[in-house]
């Protein structure tokens, strides 16, 4: 789990270099917003793992599971620092990685591409760390007990 | 503007509190201890708020600039300031010194002071990176900086700290001899200066800008991390307490991209941008 948070501040620091080094006004002060963003969600999301490892004792993302069952605040405020990780609209994550990428297109086509792709392979692992850590759980309940409903009246259920 | 030298409180403060935390010793004095950093890492905060507000942002130059002769053999100065890119970081890195005391508040149990302390010592250094505007005086921080960190991973960190540790100190130690080389090559260059203000000024030929491009970007590549050397970054991560986990993601990463901005940026500039727009960005 902090491997894959590790990997993803690995991505967005990569944000901050190619937009200093375009060498635009919009892609340093994109750099720069993205660095006060970093700042804030990766520092949210290491904190939002190390309330989990204290419960926990692991940090593996096997281990977990259907935390939003027995921590559904919790999930609630980590789904925000996660949207904010994979570079959502309306969180600072976004804002940052939007101006470098605009500051790409116009510099060359393909690093904006290569920037753009990064952003939602980011987006891609991020969500699906969420769902496996927090989610799917819930999912498998959700599953058992409606397998569990109709198949009440069969003789195996019933003994 | 105040008068009181705020950038000076500002790295001095932490490392301070941070040694009477020191001094409170064992573990049996363990409550006293947080609560003394807690009250440092709030009070070290507080201090910075007037960089914030008290900020010119109509000057694109240095602000709050402190100056006085550490070495005058060398011309090294004790030479601090702030500008509207690095004042964010001083705040943030304050900022989020308090959230690392909270975050330790009850799962560290062992050597409690000592956790303590490194957080808020390391705190005040990287404030002291952040508004150095001395190039020696960059470089002691900057290595001072992995002194702390690099004890809270090999000793508060998980089953394989040590070679972690080990990894993180060696990586950015090479990387940072690199960089200390390029100081002295600007030293020579400026006639025996070790301003940074004043080497942004200097004329610098093509063939050595490339060189010195070369010594900053392996130096500060380490740091940020980018791609061949950031390996060391996982491996840290995964080991680090919380604690250390989020310092090191929230502000020793941008201590690389803060040099790439301070040195690599501004002296490999040639036909890319002028002195004028680096101010007007400043802002």
């Amino acid at each position: 789990m902090k491997k894959l948070v590790a990997y993803s501040s690995i991505a967005h620091m990569g944000f901050v270099t190619l937009g200093f080094f375009m060498f635009s006004a919009l892609s340093i002060e994109g750099a720069l917003v993205q660095m006060v963003s970093h700042g804030f969600v990766s520092g949210a999301m290491f904190f939002c793992i190390g309330v989990m490892y204290d419960r926990v004792h692991s940090r593996q993302i096997a281990d977990y599971g259907g935390v939003v069952n027995t921590m559904p605040k919790f999930a609630a405020l980590f789904m925000l620092f996660s949207m904010a990780n994979a570079g959502l609209p309306a969180t600072s994550g976004f804002v940052g990685e939007f101006m470098v990428i605009l500051a790409a297109v116009k510099f060359n086509f393909w690093v904006a591409f290569a920037a753009a792709s990064s952003m939602i392979i980011g987006a891609a692992y991020t969500l699906w760390m969420y769902k496996r850590v927090i989610l799917v759980m819930l999912l498998i309940t959700m599953l058992l007990s409606s397998r569990i409903l109709t198949s009440a009246s069969s003789p195996f259920w019933a003994c | 503007m105040s008068t009181y030298p705020l950038l000076s409180l500002a790295i001095w403060l932490p490392i301070f509190t941070g040694l009477v935390v020191l001094a409170t010793g064992a573990d049996r004095n363990a409550p006293l201890a947080r609560m003394l950093a807690l009250f440092g890492a709030i009070a070290s905060f507080l201090i910075t708020i007037p960089l914030w507000t008290g900020f010119d942002i109509a000057n694109g130059g240095m602000q709050f600039v402190e100056l006085r002769t550490w070495i005058p053999r060398f011309n090294i100065n004790y030479h601090l300031g702030v500008d509207g890119i690095s004042m964010l970081f001083v705040v943030l890195n304050a900022f989020i010194t308090i959230i690392v005391v909270a975050a330790g508040w009850e799962v560290i149990q062992q050597k409690v002071a000592q956790y303590n302390a490194a957080f808020l010592i390391m705190s005040g250094l990287m404030n002291g990176i952040f508004t150095s505007l001395d190039g020696m005086l960059f470089y002691v921080f900057f290595e001072a900086s992995l002194i702390p960190l690099y004890l809270i991973i090999g000793v508060w960190g998980g089953a394989n700290r040590v070679y972690a540790a080990f990894k993180f100190f060696l990586y950015t130690l090479f990387g940072s001899l690199l960089f200390l080389l390029a100081l002295m090559y600007l030293f020579v260059q400026s006639g025996g200066s070790f301003s940074i203000l004043e080497w942004h000024k200097l004329p610098i030929s093509l063939g050595s800008q490339t060189w010195l491009f070369l010594a900053f970007l392996i130096a500060f590549a380490v740091k940020v991390p980018m791609w061949p050397v950031h390996t060391w970054l996982p491996d840290a991560h995964v080991e680090a307490p919380t604690g250390g986990s989020i310092v090191l993601a929230a502000i020793a990463l941008k201590l690389g991209a803060y040099g790439f901005l301070r040195f690599s940026c501004q002296f490999c500039r040639t036909r890319r941008m002028n002195c004028r727009d680096w101010s007007s960005l400043c802002r």
